[in-house]
């Protein structure tokens, strides 16, 4: 009897016992990532990797590269297990360390760790090739998969960027064609110059760049071959065509046509040189982009009276005005990648904004203004944009300089991009690998 | 057969007597989560399980009435003793003392614990027990079963009422001073648990930009040993863990949360709660962390 009394009494108070706590999390810190980046021993390009990654990884913001002075155990190679307690001595949350190896058909091997610190955790372990001379690729790719195991997202380190090199003064502006990563390394000019430039786009497969061109003197879109270095006439349109952008699949580019006083927007096949129409309003219509999905498409018109930002499906049908912001213009939409928010530029009162807004013209936020800001393009994860910024005249009357800025999507880490010269008009590419 | 019957009867009172007074499993579902943003370090505020007791008095006053009627000499010194003990942790706070007042006022505690145990108890009076040191996961049940053997050995010829009495000091008491209930003498204090919440946050770092924060909740559950340390931390949903890379992050990154505040020493809220709630660790052994990124401020 005594031990049923027993056995009734410890279920009660067993469950009692068995409540857990529970507790609420609300809202975290929004800090960069302290991490550790050891040495990627082996070869003498191992600090050469571990360089690039490191400035790319410090660049997007989300990082914080713990100083390698503070480091405690020395990473002798790739397969060494790392002592977390010295590793969590100097606070660092990840660490990545590895070794390089130039293998005998001339490619460069790079093997990495990447830790969790504090968990004690493998978070990535890999193993890249690649031709030599494409280092600097390889050191970009690690930093997108450490960007990615880390924050979840795709990384945009192994990109490129196509833009507009400017040079020469205001009356005689030389503008030509530029690309480069997405860090400015491996510069290098498709254009020589002789004729004026504007509007570039890498085609999502990366065999083409589209652009506008006023070669000839008439205002044209061309598309270069990124394979051949040929440049490709688009074919005749019967007024000047401008603001080219490709479709996902990089068979259709989207453009606008100005024609007596009239500007439309047409849907150009790539393959065989087809036309379709798909607005056809006496408003300028222009800026095409389409959506992830490619079945609708931002564009500006004037529509309403003022340029305001519009959505429509990809057949031309449905249109609706998506901005409606006071007393404001709004100009250049790009869909993001990820297809959660449209990036604009916003003109109001004089000031020249970059912003974002939903596609449906909710949640407006303008993340960085200036005396001239343009052009926002987005890095292939849809998190980052690039635009370009031209600073004020200077009290002498000359014109400011024009350079390419990077900046989060949540308006932080604003970033001023290198370039040999003044440069405008960026576009990134996808990614590469 | 009398004794069958017995044993029937005071089953019936005991289960009669927690449902009266609420089952300790119910009583924490509804008090213990406390999601009120109160942001108190618990090392500069005087504060702690004291707050969730009413006095000692409220519990002690019954027993000469009901029990010791015959014989008042014994209880006096004791029944003054404690409730001058709890009231003291009042006294004007002094900004810079603070930490050290709540350590003075742990040791005090401590220190009475065992007085009463020592001080001969008169025979037939269970009553005076409850001032026995607060227990340990089985304490409850240990404290519950000695009455139960004393009441049936010394009281031979038990009314309901003093098995009633009996039963209902100890088994909801658990033999905590001052108490109506053991269990909520045992708990963490709302401040307590802030404290953990605030630490925890503070090291729970995501970024706001990743696509999909906006419906992300991430829960994980801590396990935690009688020194405070960490030794289980489980990140629940597993399937979207697999499959969501943004989830994943954010949830390392709670996890990473969680060993960093473990790693803190003696700054880390999980051994400040060991060392002060050593005797409630069925409490806060088990934790389980309910981690939103965008409910509050990503500051």
């Amino acid at each position: 009897m005594k031990k049923w009394i027993v056995f009734v009494l410890s279920f009660l108070f067993a469950t009692g016992a068995q409540a857990e706590l529970k507790i609420d999390i609300s809202g975290a810190q929004s800090n960069p990532i302290p991490i550790a980046v050891a040495d990627f021993t082996g070869t003498s390009y191992g600090s050469d990797i571990r360089e690039v990654i490191v400035q790319d990884l410090e660049q997007s913001g989300l990082f914080r590269i713990i100083h390698p002075d503070a480091y405690i155990q020395k990473m002798e190679n790739v397969n060494q297990t790392p002592r977390f307690s010295d590793w969590q001595a100097v606070n660092a949350q990840a660490l990545l360390y590895g070794s390089v190896e130039r293998t005998d058909d001339q490619r460069l091997r790079v093997s990495f760790r990447l830790w969790d610190v504090f968990a004690g955790q493998s978070m990535e372990a890999k193993a890249l090739t690649l031709p030599v001379q494409d280092w600097r690729r390889l050191a970009h790719m690690i930093a997108d998969m450490v960007y990615s195991r880390v924050t979840g997202e795709s990384g945009y380190f192994d990109t490129q960027v196509v833009y507009v090199a400017e040079s020469g003064p205001a009356r005689k502006r030389v503008k030509r064609l530029a690309v480069m990563d997405q860090d400015g390394a491996n510069h290098r000019y498709l254009t020589d110059g002789k004729a004026m430039v504007l509007t570039p786009r890498f085609a999502p497969n990366m065999q083409k760049i589209a652009y506008m061109s006023f070669k000839g003197g008439k205002p044209q879109i061309y598309m270069m071959n990124l394979n051949t270095g040929r440049e490709e006439y688009l074919g005749s349109f019967p007024g000047m065509t401008f603001a080219p952008r490709f479709s996902p699949d990089s068979k259709e580019l989207l453009l606008s046509l100005a024609q007596n006083g009239n500007s439309e927007i047409y849907l150009y096949h790539v393959d065989d040189g087809q036309k379709t129409r798909l607005t056809n309003h006496p408003a300028i219509d222009t800026s095409p982009s389409f959506s992830p999905d490619g079945r609708q498409i931002v564009f500006s018109s004037d529509r309403s009276g003022s340029q305001q930002l519009y959505v429509m499906d990809r057949d031309g049908k449905n249109v609706k005005r998506i901005s409606f912001g006071s007393k404001g213009t709004y100009a250049t939409p790009v869909w993001s990648p990820r297809g959660d928010y449209i990036a604009f530029t916003k003109i109001q009162g004089g000031t020249f904004y970059i912003g974002v807004m939903r596609p449906d013209g909710s949640g407006e936020r303008l993340i960085t203004q200036g005396f001239l800001v343009e052009g926002p393009s987005w890095a292939p994860n849809g998190r980052v944009l690039m635009y370009f910024k031209q600073l004020p005249y200077t009290q002498d009357g000359e014109r400011g300089q024009t350079g390419l800025y990077s900046i989060d999507i949540t308006g932080y880490n604003e970033r001023f991009i290198r370039t040999p010269g003044e440069a405008s008009d960026p576009a990134w590419s996808p990614l590469l690998h | 057969m009398g004794g069958s019957f017995f044993y029937s009867v005071l089953l019936h009172v005991i289960v009669f007597a927690m449902l009266l007074f609420q089952l300790p499993a119910w009583e924490k579902r509804r008090i213990e989560t406390v999601s009120a943003p109160i942001m108190i370090d618990l090392r500069q505020v005087e504060i702690a399980e004291k707050t969730n007791l009413p006095p000692l008095k409220t519990v002690q006053k019954p027993k000469p009435k009901a029990v010791q009627a015959p014989k008042p000499k014994p209880a006096p010194p004791q029944v003054k003793k404690t409730p001058s003990k709890v009231s003291e942790p009042k006294p004007q706070p002094k900004p810079k003392d603070a930490v050290k007042a709540v350590d003075t006022k742990v040791k005090k505690d401590t220190a009475v614990k065992p007085v009463p145990q020592s001080v001969p108890k008169p025979a037939n009076r269970p009553a005076a027990q409850p001032l026995k040191a607060p227990a340990e996961e089985t304490n409850d049940l240990d404290s519950l079963l000695a009455s139960v053997e004393k009441i049936s050995k010394k009281l031979p010829e038990p009314s309901l009422n003093d098995i009633v009495d009996t039963v209902t000091r100890e088994g909801i008491t658990g033999g905590v001073k001052g108490g109506v209930s053991g269990s909520l003498a045992q708990k963490l204090s709302v401040s307590e648990i802030d404290f953990i919440r605030s630490t925890v946050q503070r090291h729970w770092n995501i970024d706001p930009g990743a696509e999909g924060m906006q419906d992300m909740v991430i829960e994980i559950k801590v396990s935690v040993d009688k020194s405070g340390h960490v030794w289980d931390v489980k990140i629940v949903d597993q399937k979207r863990f697999r499959s969501d890379p943004a989830f994943r992050s954010a949830a390392e990154s709670a996890r990473r949360a969680i060993y960093i505040c473990d790693k803190m020493g003696a700054e880390s809220p999980f051994q400040i709660v060991a060392s002060k709630h050593p005797d409630s660790y069925h409490h806060w052994k088990d934790m389980t962390f309910m981690f939103n990124p965008l409910d509050g401020n990503v500051s």
